[in-house]
């Protein structure tokens, strides 16, 4: 063992360049996710039609289901959907499957945390805001999102977080990002040392979090400065 | 599509007898973060010197880690730390023959435990500190102003948060498989070893999670309402 | 013929069974300050919330400065234009919580009406001197007292020069030692000669300000007519009792 702290440090450089990498799989899922999910809390929110409950089963199954299951099926799944249409999805990266699976997840949870956000919502405001004149847009931008943001901040902070742990199952597909270099030199290191390269890895993975952490009570600092004047 | 719809349906009860272990895995876990929770909690909020501060740094690591990551180091960990322990104590230990579901619980136990301890915790500060007051007026002990008391109150109110909790960990116990647990997704890739349609072993184990967390969650938000409105809280939902 | 500016003909409202307002018809003047009153149930508060289609109306046509709509059949782009001519003063102030005062008060002119940022301060400025809240204009609603953001309220009900005021039982949520400010300011504005419609329950006020006081029970129109003879002389037995429920001294008789 004690040639586990020459190991730790010898790893930790090379998992630092692969910080970007866990970085990009984490922020674009959110970025679309957030989008997807405001998308599919709309929906929920409004008429009992078709797409409600289509959206529904949608959500039901994306936190239904594990996500490590929901990446292997979109992995297997999606290069079958693909040759029905006639096109062949073999070649892609791996971590397009991942932005696919995980924003499909994502956005589920996201859409979720919108929509208890929204119904607890005084709707005071909203009719405030009809009463001036507003049109359905802008009162959704000046009025309804504002005040579903702050209430739903802290559970999107959780999920955010969530996410970025999440990107570290990535490497079961295949997908080469901290926690993926670190497979690596495990595989190498066959027999001693996993846990210095793991510890290495962790080590990388709780300063990623405390950063995100920090944005998060950043934003939330500002939203409420705003309300307590 | 070209499904292989035939093995899907001859591989449901194949799949099914993985959600015993599943469910087990998932109980004995449950139980474990509940204990450690309970543990921790205690420490927490009774502020004990030293443990307080080795509790909070122990919980923001477990809290600030992936879960496969912590999976993972447990699966390499805990035989190294077996072996040690056999050579200092002098009893047996095989490393041929390792209990890879208990590596797991133990890692899944310690993950949730630390969201567990916070539960604990703001369960019993949502309680009045009059509640207290006067279950020790009236003659009780401090243990059994806990239990009579404070304990079943903290319960209540606790309830959406250990039953979101079950959810996850149900889930959860899928990345098992990635260190060797014979929990229902392994056993479903395993089934497709003899004609590589990994797809539909997939979409069989998903099924079944699909049902039992939809059959779970019914089950959870019933018993919460139920036992909330027979104690006359307000309803809350997770 | 005096100027109508608010009209509404055969308004028929009901929340599933039960039906609220049964058939309604009311004119309004120009500049004139007109009082509903009633028990609760009596569909005052839903009438009101029909005039800008709040809670639209089963049936009838609402016609506010010469633009009628129809509550039945109707475009969103006429509400909205509808309720640009009007302004609503909410129970519950419902001023927006992550604007400031003055925010608040311009947001309506800069984003509906397009006015620019300078002449919509300037406008707000005007209106928070008015009911003597300039100093806090930068204050957000939380920090406010119910009274203050009522008033508030009133000022961006009036930002938009509407042509009618619809104040929704303005002073109800009201402490009751904040309520007489607010009604003050209700009594200067309505000297002004903007034409008001008031759901309230303070009756003393409502004698003082209204030209007209309406009284409703059971979805229709009772009585009305001029305010303190409706108030002091009631025609109708029930419009008695209920003024009499309210202000018990009224059905006392005092022999000195």
């Amino acid at each position: 063992m004690w040639r586990g702290h020459e190991l730790f440090l010898e790893v930790l450089p090379t998992l630092i360049t692969f910080i970007p990498v866990t970085l990009f799989y984490f922020l674009v899922p959110t970025v679309i996710s957030w989008a997807l999910g405001a998308w599919i809390c709309r929906v929920r929110i409004g008429k009992k039609n078709l797409l409600y409950y289509v959206v529904s089963l949608f959500v039901s199954f994306f936190r239904g289901t594990p996500g490590l299951l929901q990446l292997y099926l979109v992995f297997f799944g999606l290069p079958k959907i693909a040759e029905l249409f006639g096109y062949n999805i073999n070649t892609w990266s791996a971590g397009i499957f991942y932005i696919i699976a995980t924003c499909f997840n994502f956005s589920s949870f996201v859409s979720e945390a919108f929509r208890g956000a929204y119904l607890a919502m005084n709707k005071g405001q909203m009719e405030a805001g009809y009463a001036i004149g507003f049109s359905k847009l802008q009162n959704f931008i000046y009025v309804i999102a504002p005040c579903t943001l702050k209430v739903a901040l802290p559970n999107l902070k959780n999920l955010e977080i969530d996410l970025l742990k999440g990107t570290a199952t990535a490497y079961v597909i295949g997908l080469v990002d901290v926690m993926g270099r670190a497979d690596k030199f495990i595989a190498l290191h066959r027999g001693y040392g996993q846990l210095w390269i793991l510890m290495a890895a962790g080590l990388l993975y709780f300063i990623i979090n405390v950063a995100v952490e920090f944005s998060f009570r950043g934003f939330e600092g500002a939203l409420s400065k705003a309300e307590r004047g | 599509m070209n499904l292989n719809w035939k093995f899907m349906i001859s591989d449901i009860p194949t799949v099914l007898s993985g959600l015993w272990v599943t469910l087990g895995l998932t109980a004995v876990s449950y139980l474990g973060a509940i204990l450690i929770g309970i543990l921790f909690g205690l420490i927490l909020l009774k502020k004990v010197p030293v443990l307080y501060q080795i509790v909070l740094v122990v919980n923001t690591v477990l809290k600030g880690l992936p879960l496969i990551l912590q999976l993972l180091f447990c699966y390499y960990a805990i035989p190294q730390i077996c072996k040690t322990l056999a050579a200092t104590f002098a009893f047996e230990y095989d490393p041929r023959n390792q209990n890879y579901f208990l590596f797991a619980a133990i890692a899944l136990s310690a993950n949730f435990g630390a969201y567990m301890t916070d539960l604990v915790v703001s369960s019993y500060k949502a309680i009045d500190k009059g509640q207290t007051e006067a279950a020790l007026a009236a003659g009780m002990s401090k243990l059994q102003g806990i239990l009579y008391v404070v304990g079943p109150q903290a319960l209540v109110i606790a309830l959406p948060g250990l039953s979101n909790y079950f959810m996850w960990l149900l889930k959860a116990t899928c990345l098992a498989s990635v260190v060797n647990v014979f929990e229902m997704t392994s056993i479903a890739r395993a089934s497709t070893a003899v004609n590589y349609a990994i797809l539909e072993g997939y979409l069989v184990a998903a099924g079944v999670y699909w049902i039992v967390c939809v059959v779970v969650e019914r089950l959870l938000i019933g018993t919460n309402e139920l036992i909330q409105n027979r104690t006359g809280k307000e309803k809350s939902y997770a | 013929m005096p100027n109508n500016v608010v009209s509404l003909r055969g308004i028929e409202k009901s929340f599933g069974e039960n039906s609220i307002i049964n058939g309604v018809d009311l004119d309004v003047r120009e500049g004139e300050v007109v009082v509903i009153l009633g028990p609760s149930g009596s569909g005052k508060t839903t009438l009101l919330r029909t005039i800008n289609f709040l809670d639209p109306a089963d049936s009838g046509d609402i016609t506010i400065d010469g633009q009628t709509v129809n509550a039945k059949k109707h475009h969103h782009k006429e509400v909205r234009e509808l309720r640009r001519k009007t302004g609503m003063v909410f129970q519950n102030y419902n001023l927006f919580q992550n604007r400031t005062a003055l925010e608040n008060i311009t947001i309506g002119l800069r984003k509906v009406q397009k006015v620019p940022k300078t002449e919509a301060e300037q406008k707000a400025y005007e209106l928070l001197d008015y009911v003597k809240m300039r100093d806090k204009a930068d204050s957000y609603p939380a920090k406010l007292s119910g009274g203050q953001q009522q008033r508030i309220g009133i000022c961006r009900a009036l930002a938009g020069n509407p042509k009618v005021v619809l104040l929704d039982e303005p002073t109800s949520a009201l402490d009751p030692e904040l309520v007489s400010d607010v009604l003050d300011v209700i009594k200067q504005i309505a000297a002004t000669g903007i034409t008001m419609i008031i759901v309230t329950h303070e009756i003393a006020f409502a004698r003082e300000v209204a030209d007209r006081v309406i009284f409703m029970k059971g979805g229709v129109i009772v009585e009305q007519g001029p305010a303190k003879e409706v108030i002091d002389h009631p025609q109708n037995p029930e419009t008695n009792k209920f003024l009499n429920a309210l202000i018990p001294e009224r059905s006392m008789e005092y022999v000195i």
